[in-house]
This record gives structure tokens, sequence and C-alpha cells, in this order.
């Protein structure tokens, strides 16, 4: 429980580090690694929420709305998604229905990582399910799966991806069109180059590889059949469910 | 403008809802050791669910079509960016080497 502890000498196991190091409550150090963590995706989601906000501007979307999307809803594909339906004429009960399809993955990535986190006080759990995306959840679990179970940490990983991308999206939005042609610098590759950084690590296993395989197979697949929407979720049940029918060797299994 | 915060505001509610209520209400509980194992799964699985359409399909509108060809910009920038993540880990050079890679394929192309 090292999120809100108060300023008191340390046990002597850990006496590596000054323990007088604390912004209010919160020990510095795990600011740090949190930051640390999160400086890839920040790397990652400065592009791709600039050109979130370039979009929305050229859809007509104003600034405010462009940024509230990024605050309240963050989570990149379906602000995509309503933009272009908002300026396809679509109604707000059709967006919303989408981006409950859409994002109804998260239920899988919260479910995921809740069994590790029996020793989190309830806000804590609550309020790393409210800022998790894809990216900080593959980062979760690499780190909750070695014992890195640091909620302030986690936490400010969050925080960190979250303010990038809103500050991206507004930034987008004001001066996207200094940047002509994104393509030109790679920018539109930051998101699978991400998820390629993300899914090596997350297949130490043999069942781990099954279900990678499986998974992508399989929304491949639902892609290719039209249901592109519901291809993540139903992809990962797939892959996950391959993953469980495959043993791992002894010494690999966690 | 008032119509679009309360798309914003139903948004918000459809996705945080997914986001949050497994995490408040599943520590605690006993489940048996398959799901467990399946649940430690979801991170490989989604990941390569998200990935692969973008690197095997063309992202083009229309109709979804698999395209293998050399003209995938997408799958020969993965590559470099595959081999830096299988030999190194380290996210932010697998990110650095495949928007490179891209750019570099585009100058190219």
């Amino acid at each position: 429980m090292r999120f809100l502890r108060f300023a008191r000498p340390r046990r002597s196991g850990d006496a590596g580090q000054p323990s007088f190091i604390k912004l209010f409550f919160i020990e510095l150090s795990s600011v740090k690694k949190g930051v640390r963590w999160a400086l890839p995706v920040v790397l990652g989601y400065a592009p791709i929420g600039m050109a979130y906000g370039l979009l929305a501007r050229q859809t007509g979307l104003g600034v405010r709305a462009t940024l509230g999307l990024s605050l309240f809803v963050f989570a990149g594909a379906s602000q995509f998604m309503a933009i272009s339906m908002l300026s396809g004429g679509a109604g707000a009960a059709a967006v919303i229905g989408a981006t409950f399809i859409v994002n109804f993955r998260h239920v899988l990535m919260s479910a995921a990582v809740a069994p590790r986190l029996t020793s989190w006080r309830p806000w804590q759990r609550a309020a790393l399910g409210t800022m998790m995306t894809d990216e900080s959840f593959a980062l979760h679990s690499i780190h909750f799966a070695r014992g890195d179970l640091d909620p302030a940490a986690a936490i400010t990983l969050n925080l960190a991806a979250w303010v990038t991308w809103a500050a991206a999206g507004t930034a987008g939005h004001r001066l996207g069109a200094l940047i002509e042609r994104p393509e030109a610098w790679g920018l539109d590759f930051a998101l699978p180059a991400m998820f390629i950084g993300l899914l090596l690590p997350s297949c130490g296993r043999r069942s781990a590889v099954a279900a990678a395989l499986c998974g992508g197979a399989a929304s491949v697949a639902l892609c290719l059949l039209g249901a592109g929407n519901q291809a993540a979720f139903f992809g990962a049940l797939a892959g996950a469910t391959a993953g469980v029918c495959v043993k791992d060797r002894t010494e690999e299994a966690s | 403008m008032s119509g679009m915060w309360l798309v914003i505001a139903g948004m918000t509610l459809v996705t945080l809802v997914p986001r949050v209520t497994p995490l408040l209400l599943l520590p605690g509980k006993k489940m048996p050791e398959i799901v467990g194992r399946w649940l430690s799964l979801i991170a490989p699985a989604i990941l390569a669910a998200l990935l692969s359409p973008d690197l095997l399909l063309d992202r083009d509108s229309g109709p979804a079509a698999l395209n293998l060809s050399f003209s995938n910009t997408y799958l020969l920038a993965a590559v470099p960016a595959f081999l830096v993540a299988w030999r190194t880990r380290s996210l932010f050079g697998t990110v650095v080497t495949g928007m490179a890679a891209a750019a570099l394929l585009r100058l190219l192309g």
C-alpha cells in the first residue's frame, strides 16, 4: 500500500533509497517509475493524438468538443469512429451504440488485471480502470505479472498517457495543418509499432504465443467478414480460449 | 452544441462501465484456476487482435481485403519493428524503429 503511506521511516528491508523524498503522500520514486514507463506511450500517442485533432477540425468539430472527447472518453479508435460518424450525419444513439461495441473489449482488459490487485484499495482500482487503454493495459499486465504492483507508478503511467492524449489532440486541432503529410514521417505507424512492442514481451509462454496467433487470425477473419468493430473483442475471446488449450512447459508456467 | 456534449456523455458512460466494473467486482472473488489462466492470456490475444488487421488488411475504405504484397507499407515496416522488439524488448526502440521504417519506405516508394 505505498500509494497513501504517510512519511515515516522505512523498514530496514528497503533501505536502498532515501525515504524523505515524497510528493505529498506519494513516493517520488514511484512517480518517476510511472513516467519512465509512460515515455514510449507518450511518443506513440503524440502523433496519433495530433492526427485525431486535425481530423476533428476537418470534420467541423470545435476545439472544446475535440478536447472533451479525449478527456472523458479517452479511447482513440472510438473517437476516430465518432467524428467520422458525426460528420456523416449519424445520430447520437448510433454513435453511442457503436462506441459501446468498439470499447467493450475494455471489460476483458479490466478483468484480466483485476485478479492480481487484491491488495489495492477500491478507489485505486477504479482510478486504474477509468484511464486504462490498450497500451497502458499491456504495460500493466507486464509489470503486474513480474510482481510490480505499485499503484502510484501504475496510475502515474495512466495519467501521463491521458495528459499526452488530450494535449496532442488539442495541438492537432490548433496547429495540425503545420504537418501536411504525417505519413511521410511515419507518424501513422506509431500505433501498430506500439502494439508490436507490447505484444512480444507478452508472449513469453507457449500458451501466450498460441493466444496471440489465434487472436490475430480470428480478428483478421472477422474484419474480412465485415465485423471490424467487434474484431478486437471476439478475436481476444477466441485467442485466450485457444491459449488455455495449449499446455505450457512447467518451467515457464506463471 | 449541447447535442455534442450529450454524445460525449453517452460515449463516456458506455466506455467507463466496462473499464471499471470488473476491476471493482472481481478482486477477492474465488475463481477456478482455468479462468485465471484464461484471463492471463487476454493481453497477448487482444494485442494481436488489434495489430493483425492493421498489418494484413488494406486500410483504404471499402470492404476489407488481405494485402500480403510489397505494396503493403505497414507489413514491411513491421519487420524491423518486430526484430527490434524481439532482440531488445524495448518499447521505445520498437516505436522509433517502426516509424522510421515506415517513413523510409514512403521516401523510397
